[in-house]
């Protein structure tokens, strides 16, 4: 069980550094290429050369960040094969088709308008190289789509059935995977996090170049773009958040209760706006949550239900199966022991169908398949022994939960001061250096409340690869764990080297082009 | 007048446009043009081909087999040994 569990963490750990790592290129791809698609219109409708300046110094800055990113996500893919076989099979074409129309559509019309937003300035018409900076753009965001279906789907199966001869999912509704609660909130909520990213980093790199009293009045007309794509950026992610905690409440209600280390819920249940964790506190036991916490009465109940009076579970009243009516009375629904039970029901009517099978034996086939479909649902619990192993890690996912909550406040109060300052209080703007190194300090805080969103996501939804059905103990492949220690270290050590050497050019960059005269 | 994608009623003189041959040497032109001018670029794209090497050729095939493909021969094998896998009891 130790070599399982330690193969099982590299490969999670493996999993997390490549996907973070790939993020970090990817909301500044979303967000900035909206940016610069904004700054061309302008330019396309006034025709000041200053205006074209600024769009050429900010889509060379994009262009470095799209050519630092290119192909991370790729180790994602080979991982899938080498690490995660059981997974990769288990899922069938129902992974495979997202990813696909990505591969084909989405990077194809990425890639082919790219070239002519770099190459095309004078070999185009303005108009279609406006179009093409705009089909990137999109192209981008499209990618993001079929990304987000496709993880969406591990979180919220949907739209498939269970094939036992083929040991695979079989896609059945194409619509019911994209249009998911979960996937619709997810894209929206990650492409615009990735506005609001972009503009704290367009802010904080003409923050800078007010502080080196460079190109100022570019980097005014930046400041006022990127504030108004990042205070949209901001407030729809706000409200897509709220969105997602809706949906998060109703198919993933444990992450929820991890999110806000809830362990034993209420109706009118209050949320914890910042707080400590009790690092002792166990499961059943009566030791408090919270060292320290900072609580809005009834919020986590209108977060999760729009209701104060609602009920929020905790993660023993999930582990119970056990409700409550805003009244107060108890709702007993289906708890982890018999989902256990049911797990290993289905484990069980595969077992028969597979010996009815090689027997060919038709009618108990038949009776295996009904009985499998049953219990279906229900899997993944089939790999536990207690109900504890299906809660995720409490801890990460309740600090990372409140890092982006906080800093999300945070860069929405950012954005509103930015925009009054650039419009009304311009020489403030240009002449203080307070909220000049703040800005250039919101850079990586940007980051932090990007990636924290991401282990939410992840890490709150654990011990699933696809929720319900496949613990990712059942998910990965019988390999040595010492060659996923080896793939896991060259990677760190490979992209790390990548990384620096990247970011140096876009300093160096940056740093050049700002001694000119770009305005 | 020579189609162009975007509407335009009179067509740049460098612009996309003219039959499949033309419209193809222009692609052609875009891209070694495009190359050939760059600044920033050269470098990056320097480190893109350092990292499309590492990726493609040392890390898929010398670190990223892909396990049932390669342990494997027909989709039969591959899902008989996920059906071990998952309901063998050996999680």
């Amino acid at each position: 069980m130790n070599d399982l569990t330690s193969l099982v963490d590299w490969s999670r750990a493996q999993f997390a550094l490549t996907a973070m790592y790939h993020w970090l290129f990817v909301p500044l791809t979303l967000g900035l290429s909206v940016i610069v698609a904004i700054m061309e219109s302008v330019y396309f409708k006034t025709r000041d050369p200053r205006w074209l300046a600024t769009t050429k110094f900010w889509m060379t800055i994009f262009g470095i960040n799209f050519a630092m990113g290119v192909a991370t996500g790729i180790i994602l893919e080979f991982e899938f094969g080498t690490n995660w076989s059981n997974y990769s099979w288990f899922v069938g074409d129902i992974f495979g088709a997202p990813l696909a129309i990505e591969g084909l559509l989405a990077f194809f019309m990425e890639a082919t308008f790219i070239a002519v937003m770099f190459f095309g300035w004078k070999k185009v018409s303005p108009r279609f190289h406006l179009a093409s900076t705009w089909l990137t753009a999109i192209g981008a965001s499209l990618s993001a789509l079929w990304i987000l279906v496709a993880n969406s789907w591990m979180q919220y199966p949907v739209g498939m059935e269970f094939n036992p001869h083929e040991m695979r999912n079989m896609m059945d509704d194409f619509w019911a995977l994209v249009l998911s609660p979960v996937a619709t909130n997810k894209f929206f909520h990650s492409v615009l996090s990735g506005w609001t990213l972009a503009g704290v980093f367009v802010i904080g790199v003409s923050a800078w170049l007010l502080l080196k009293k460079r190109n100022a009045a570019m980097a005014v007309r930046s400041i006022k773009v990127a504030g108004w794509v990042g205070l949209i950026g901001i407030l729809g992610t706000l409200a897509t958040g709220d969105g997602s905690a809706k949906v998060v409440s109703e198919v993933q209600p444990m992450k929820l209760a991890a999110m806000e280390g809830l362990y034993k819920g209420s109706c009118g249940q209050s949320i914890v706006a910042a707080g400590i964790l009790n690092p002792d506190k166990k499961i059943g036991d009566n030791q408090a949550p919270y060292l320290f916490d900072i609580s809005i009465p009834c919020g986590l109940s209108i977060l999760a239900e729009g209701d104060p009076d609602a009920f929020v579970p905790g993660v023993e009243d999930l582990l119970a199966g056990i409700s409550l009516t805003p009244e107060g009375d108890t709702i007993h629904g289906i708890s982890y022991a018999e989902r256990i039970e049911r797990g290993k029901a289905a484990h069980d009517a595969l077992r028969r169908f597979d010996i009815a099978k090689a027997a060919g034996d038709e009618s108990a086939m038949l009776l295996a398949h009904a009985d499998l479909k049953k219990d279906f649902d229900y899997f993944g619990y089939g790999y536990f022994d207690e109900a504890g192993e299906a809660v995720p890690n409490i801890h990460m996912t309740f600090y990372a939960f409140h890092i982006m909550v906080i800093l999300g406040g945070y860069f929405l109060l950012f954005y509103i001061v930015i925009l009054f300052l650039a419009y009304k209080q311009r020489n403030f703007l240009e002449g203080n250096k307070w909220w000049q190194l703040v800005a250039i300090i919101s850079i990586p805080l940007v980051w932090i409340c990007s990636e924290a969103g991401w282990v939410v996501a992840e890490v709150g939804r654990q011990p699933w690869v696809i929720e319900g059905l496949m613990p990712a103990r059942a998910a990965i492949s019988g390999i040595p764990t010492s060659s996923v220690i080896t793939t896991f270290t060259l990677f760190a050590i490979i992209f790390t080297g990548l990384l620096i050497a990247e970011i140096n050019i876009m300093l160096k960059y940056i740093s050049r082009k700002s001694k000119e005269n770009i305005e | 007048m020579p189609f162009s994608p975007f509407g335009e009623t009179a067509c740049h003189i460098h612009c996309l446009c003219g039959g499949p041959m033309n419209l193809l040497q222009r692609i052609i032109d875009l891209y070694v043009d495009g190359f050939r001018n760059m600044t920033v670029g050269k470098s990056l794209w320097l480190l893109i081909i350092i990292k499309l090497f590492l990726i493609f050729i040392v890390l898929k095939l010398f670190f990223f087999p892909n396990f049932l493909n390669t342990n494997f021969s027909t989709d039969e094998e591959r899902a008989q040994h996920v059906r071990s896998e998952l309901i063998g009891n050996k999680r």
